[in-house]
């Protein structure tokens, strides 16, 4: 093989013609030679009349196009003063009545907006924001050290006039840079981030002055952080109710237990416990107790349970079964609780010894605690987990 | 192939675990070594050494530690430091010091050695918790369960299968002993074989 073969192999491709073969069809018909000419010229619909102008869109009439009036002139002169008066009628004058008359116009053609906009301002949430150009990045750019902040202290103070006021200190302070490097890299800076949402009314919560906050649920928004809203949607069930006594040489003191399962349906979920001599007292302490404790459990897919898990209190034991899509939550009624407060909807549960209430309620909120994630135990073990249902169905699911 | 011996190795190992030990030893078998080695390749354990009565050297637990490296000699002078504190006999001290710097032939199995011979394993922790868990025989040295490979894969499907709960909690593992060799359940169907079930690593 000679030395210049490879080069010859290059250049093959440029030597052979560019139209060897015909060029492949796709489609089995006859091809189009050219571009196809109607044998009647297209008629707009606005030229048919079909298109009717709307209402609401401006139209231009004679009244736009007359100057201003003695009237109106005088009601301007109360806003402008003379100069800008006078540049307003030049403006007015510069303006050709006939460019005023073609393009001042509102669209009719099918592209038009159908909003009216000026397109002076921008709109920070619909507009596309604009941004300083990526030039104004400086990567040498660096803070002054102390010794040219004192240096640029010292040139101001040579330079300052005779009588200083307070005017030059803050055209100092306004003016001088911080930094070395490019000025833009400074003063307008390139910046990648979404620019700031203003301040909207209709975002506001509308909360009114005078709604009465009860001092339980203040207390609640005051050590959980949580709004009034928020408290009133998280979701409080009370599971158990029954009256205790307490045995001391006086006699029986009775009082009322109370136990709530609070839950915002997303995953958080908390249980409390009130005790009193009265049912409302102990309600409210279990309900604020059981909105103070909630905590996250992680959830698969949020709808069920990361593999099977038990938990044991007492002599109580609770076995919590992962579940298809699907599938309900089918177990006894202080789980189905416990999981419609936590936004379980599939998920299926054995308690194979004691039944005890409350010991229920409390082993199966170990239970849920105890899930351990698949990425926690692939850090662990150093292996790589993969969930399969992922990757089969490309994450689709 | 005692099955006792191994019920007494997977408490054993549970027991170190919540003990948070880094480093135990095992009777040293054959069953035992390469149910170990299997625990390693399942990320289980961090390391299997067969030595002594003492426990090896750290550059024996670690490959990548070089008796060359300065970290090696700290690490092996603050090992061997605690023997001598206890020990009386400072002739073999400085022996088992001699045989630990030398790096002995701690691991090779001999006639004259065999007996004392343990198995050492290191324990992981992660998070504050232990790795391995739970650690439960299947087969009982009274019972042992032999499963095909349809009944095998659907344990690790998750299914029961007899006697046997299927594979359901998080990360949950189990070792199957074949005439392939001991294997976790899933290299198991990889292989499509079947044998006895040993224990259940991490069970719910």
């Amino acid at each position: 093989m000679s030395a210049s073969r490879p080069i010859q192999c290059l250049f093959a491709k440029a030597k052979t013609p560019s139209r060897l073969c015909p060029r492949r069809t796709f489609q089995t018909g006859t091809r189009l030679q050219a571009r196809r000419t109607p044998k009647h010229k297209s008629i707009k619909a606005s030229d048919l009349g079909l298109i009717k102008r709307k209402a609401s869109d401006p139209e231009l009439t004679a009244e736009d196009l007359r100057p201003y009036s003695e009237n109106e002139k005088a009601a301007l002169a109360k806003r402008y003063t003379p100069e800008q008066l006078a540049a307003i009628e030049a403006g007015e004058a510069a303006v050709d009545l006939n460019d005023l008359a073609e393009q001042g116009t509102a669209r009719e053609d099918a592209m038009r907006l159908n909003y009216l906009d000026d397109f002076s301002s921008i709109h920070p949430v619909v507009d596309k924001p604009v941004r300083a150009p990526e030039e104004n990045y400086d990567p040498n750019l660096r803070f002054k050290t102390e010794d040219e902040l004192a240096g640029d202290l010292t040139n101001w103070v040579k330079d300052l006039p005779d009588e200083p006021t307070r005017l030059d200190w803050m055209k100092f302070m306004d003016n001088t840079r911080l930094t070395v490097g490019k000025p833009e890299a400074e003063l307008n800076p390139r910046s990648y981030l979404a620019p700031e949402i203003p301040k909207l009314d209709i975002l506001k919560r509308n909360v009114t002055g005078n709604e009465e906050i009860d001092p339980a649920t203040r207390r609640l928004m005051r050590q959980t952080g949580f709004d009034s809203t928020d408290i009133r949607r998280i979701r409080v069930k009370q599971l158990i109710q029954h009256r205790v006594t307490n045995q001391t040489r006086l006699g029986r003191i009775a009082s009322y237990y109370y136990l709530a399962v609070a839950g915002n349906g997303k995953g958080l979920i908390g249980i409390g416990e009130g005790k009193s001599s009265e049912h409302e007292e102990a309600r409210q302490q279990a309900r604020s107790a059981a909105i103070r404790n909630m905590q996250p459990i992680p959830m698969y897919e949020g709808r069920t349970i990361f593999g099977d898990v038990k938990g044991k209190v007492s002599a109580t034991e609770v076995e919590l079964m992962t579940r298809p899509p699907g599938f309900g939550v089918r177990c006894q009624s202080l789980i189905f609780e416990i999981c419609r407060c936590a936004g379980i909807q599939d998920m299926a549960a054995r308690v194979p010894r004691s039944r005890n209430h409350m010991n229920t309620v409390k082993a199966t909120l170990q239970a849920l605690l105890s899930q351990r994630l698949p990425e926690e135990i692939a850090r662990a073990r150093g292996r790589k987990l993969v969930d399969v249902r992922k990757v089969y169905y490309g994450g689709n699911l | 192939m005692s099955l006792v011996n191994l019920a007494h190795c997977c408490s054993h190992l549970q027991n170190a675990s919540k003990a948070r030990l880094g480093l135990t030893s095992i009777p040293c078998t054959t069953l035992h070594h390469t149910l170990m080695l299997q625990l390693q390749r399942s990320g289980y354990v961090s390391s299997v050494t067969i030595g002594g009565p003492v426990p090896p050297p750290p550059s024996h637990l670690n490959p990548i530690l070089d008796p060359a490296d300065p970290e090696y000699q700290y690490q092996s002078q603050s090992q061997s430091s605690e023997p001598s504190s206890t020990n009386t006999n400072t002739n073999t001290n400085t022996d088992m010091d001699m045989e630990m710097h030398t790096g002995s032939n701690e691991s090779i199995i001999t006639q004259a050695n065999i007996a004392t011979r343990r198995l050492w394993v290191g324990l992981k922790y992660w998070n504050n918790e232990p790795v391995l868990q739970k650690m439960h025989l299947v087969s009982k040295p009274t019972r042992r369960v032999w499963m095909g490979f349809r009944e095998i894969e659907a344990l690790a499907r998750g299914d029961a299968s007899g006697y046997v709960r299927g594979l359901r909690g998080v990360g949950e593992s189990m070792y199957v002993t074949t005439d392939r060799g001991l294997m976790e359940v899933r290299d198991c169907v990889e292989k499509r074989t079947g044998g006895m079930i040993l224990c259940r690593v991490n069970g719910v």
